[in-house]
């Protein structure tokens, strides 16, 4: 606070090294006499920058950590629950069992978090000060995506660890038996399952940009419709191969097994993303491009 | 430094800002007036590119707010200092707007110690903060990025006396070093001791603009002069200048005669009268800017202009306000409501 109060300096110099800011001083000391703003003297923040930040907003809430550690938290529960029952059982364990299913359960509390990211800034009414401060709202907005795929990443770590941990209790309690069969595929499948689903949320996260109703939209869109499909396809066999092209779990599942083999597969995870994740995303992006910031 | 061009913006057939244009020099605070729900926050958001306008061009240093390279470091803006999340410390919403801005963390401390915010309060939560803890906050923000412009929205919401003369302190301050500042109120007297410049605006239209004496004088030339006077003898008194053919109101203790003061004092010094008191009724700005945006007042009973509340007012175009307003009120009260 040395410079407290100073006298009106000369302007700004119009060239200044990046991530170099200007000598700092209470209020606009010097805010410069010129009337010409000098845009080029202050680049813009990196985007690295904006995920760093975007991650730091969705800890730096009781709110938001809680909701990463409850995540976490019903992780271990779960993964607890299938060692307990391997315990008793070791028959058919092997360590994949520790992994992929938990994709379904990561699946929506994943895409909650997503939501989350999107839908608090107009809730908070803090994208108020986010776009002042960033005009460029696909850029805020690429960076909140990056950011939970970001958490995804970290989750699917945490998911691997536990499942390490868990098999190797397994392990050494049945004498060894375990069979370790986690493949590559596997990882790649856990992560694009859970990238997609992250994805959708997202999508619909920014088309409705309401907390509630996004976090309920997302279970309708994965569970209620597919459900609904299923039956339709039960009672009208012509319809069930049309369905195939719109249920987001049948079209997705192999993914997660690492498994779309056929024409048909692709045909039908494109159909079904192309629906559910591309076009909530686009329409999204430009609802929040035009959309008067409240 | 802050340039508006015909700035309109319609919700469907309800008309937010209607061709409203302005400028705001460095080295000055202009002060934005008017009742709520006239179009200042419309205006000010229009600037910092959080609603879209309709028509017409809004520009800070030349550029388009979202022209501008991390705005943040140029631009201070606080529109609404309840618009952040009430989950975070204050201390943490000012290293997310550091970061933000690329500025070191040590701005943050800084700031917290220029708005008077202790490490303490700093820690809080912001769902805990009171109305006048979140406004020095807000304003800490806004100044975070060392910028050479301010736009803030009812910046004295919600602080204390106190406070405000703070902020008054604070401001004048940025402007003598060359700052901009835009601020928006809907209450006279705030903006009336602080700002350089005002702009009236009601309805969205801008009904008078200067700086206070040429809006005083503008106002003055319009209207027969109107003095009060207190004698000894006020009943003789008022038939003497009720003889000379001068209009005069009997109040309770003072006599408010349409006249020049020289005139009452003329007349009292020819026939010996002792004055007590003598005073040209100066009626203030708060008149004129509750005739100017009455048309827009809530409550038409505030309007103090001596026409019957809900007559409509004439509609004045933008520019300054032209001569020729209804006559003053009767009662020789002046400046109601702003103590003095």
């Amino acid at each position: 606070m040395s410079d407290y109060g100073h006298q009106p300096g000369p302007p700004p110099a119009p060239q200044q090294p990046p991530a170099q800011p200007r000598p700092s001083g209470p209020p606009g000391s010097p805010p410069g006499h010129d009337h010409q703003m000098q845009a080029s003297a202050t680049p813009s923040v990196s985007f690295h920058r904006w995920v760093y930040l975007e991650l730091r907003k969705s800890v730096d809430t009781l709110s938001g950590f809680w909701l990463l550690a409850a995540i976490a938290v019903f992780l271990v529960i779960v993964e607890g629950f299938f060692l307990v029952v391997g315990l008793f059982d070791t028959s058919g364990f092997t360590f994949t069992i520790f992994t992929s299913p938990m994709a379904y359960v990561l699946q929506p509390l994943l895409a909650t978090l997503a939501i989350m990211l999107v839908t608090s800034e107009w809730g908070q009414r803090t994208a108020m000060v986010t776009f002042a401060l960033e005009p460029r709202r696909t850029r805020v907005l690429a960076a909140k995506l990056v950011a939970a795929l970001a958490l995804t990443a970290a989750f699917i770590v945490v998911l691997l660890l536990i499942a390490t941990i868990c098999s190797g209790i397994l392990a050494a309690t049945s004498g060894g038996e375990l069979e370790w069969d986690l493949g590559v595929g596997d990882v790649i499948g856990l992560m694009l399952f859970l990238g997609i689903a992250v994805m959708i949320g997202f999508g619909l996260a920014t088309l409705i940009l309401n907390t509630p109703a996004a976090i309920g939209a997302f279970p309708i869109v994965a569970y209620a419709i597919p459900s609904g499909l299923g039956l339709v396809g039960l009672f009208w066999s012509d319809f069930a191969p049309v369905g195939r092209y719109l249920n987001l779990q049948t079209a997705t599942n192999p993914v997660l097994t690492w498994s779309v083999d056929t024409g048909s597969d692709w045909g039908h995870l494109s159909v079904a993303l192309l629906v559910w994740m591309v076009i909530p995303l686009g329409l999204g992006t430009m609802r929040l491009l035009r959309a008067e910031v409240k | 430094m802050i340039s508006v061009e015909g700035l309109t913006r319609t919700y469907g057939s309800f008309v937010a800002v209607d061709n409203v244009t302005f400028t705001c020099q460095p080295g000055r605070v202009t002060g934005f007036l008017g009742p709520n729900g006239a179009g200042k926050t419309t205006t000010m958001r229009i600037l910092v590119g959080l609603t879209p306008a309709t028509h017409g061009r809004a520009t800070i240093g030349g550029l388009e707010y979202r022209d501008i390279d991390n705005p943040g470091r140029h631009v201070g803006v606080l529109l609404d200092a309840g618009a952040q999340h009430g989950g975070r410390t204050g201390r943490e919403i000012l290293t997310l707007g550091a970061l933000a801005m690329g500025l070191p963390r040590s701005r943050v401390d800084e700031m917290l110690h220029l708005v008077s915010l202790t490490p303490e309060e700093a820690g809080r939560r912001l769902r805990n903060y009171s109305l006048g803890m979140k406004q020095r906050l807000g304003i800490a923000h806004a100044l975070l990025g060392d910028p050479q412009v301010l736009i803030l929205d009812e910046p004295a919401n919600g602080l204390d006396p106190a406070g405000i003369r703070w902020m008054r302190g604070l401001l004048k301050g940025y402007a003598d070093r060359g700052g901009t500042v835009l601020l928006s109120s809907h209450l006279l007297h705030e903006v009336e001791q602080i700002a350089d410049e005002m702009i009236l605006i009601g309805h969205g239209r801008i009904v008078a603009q200067g700086d206070k004496k040429s809006l005083l004088a503008s106002n003055k030339a319009g209207r027969a002069a109107t003095t009060t006077v207190t004698s000894l003898e006020n009943a003789k008194f008022a038939d003497l200048l009720r003889q000379r053919g001068l209009t005069v109101t009997e109040g309770p203790d003072a006599l408010t005669v349409s006249a020049e003061a020289v005139e009452v004092g003329r007349t009292a010094a020819e026939h010996q009268i002792v004055l007590t008191d003598l005073r040209a009724v100066d009626r203030g700005l708060e008149d004129l800017f509750l005739e100017l945006t009455s048309s827009t007042q809530r409550d038409p009973g505030a309007a103090m202009s001596g026409s019957a509340p809900g007559s409509a007012s004439p509609s004045y175009p933008p520019g300054p306000p032209p001569s020729g307003f209804p006559p003053p009120p009767p009662s020789g009260q002046q400046h109601p409501g702003v103590p003095r």
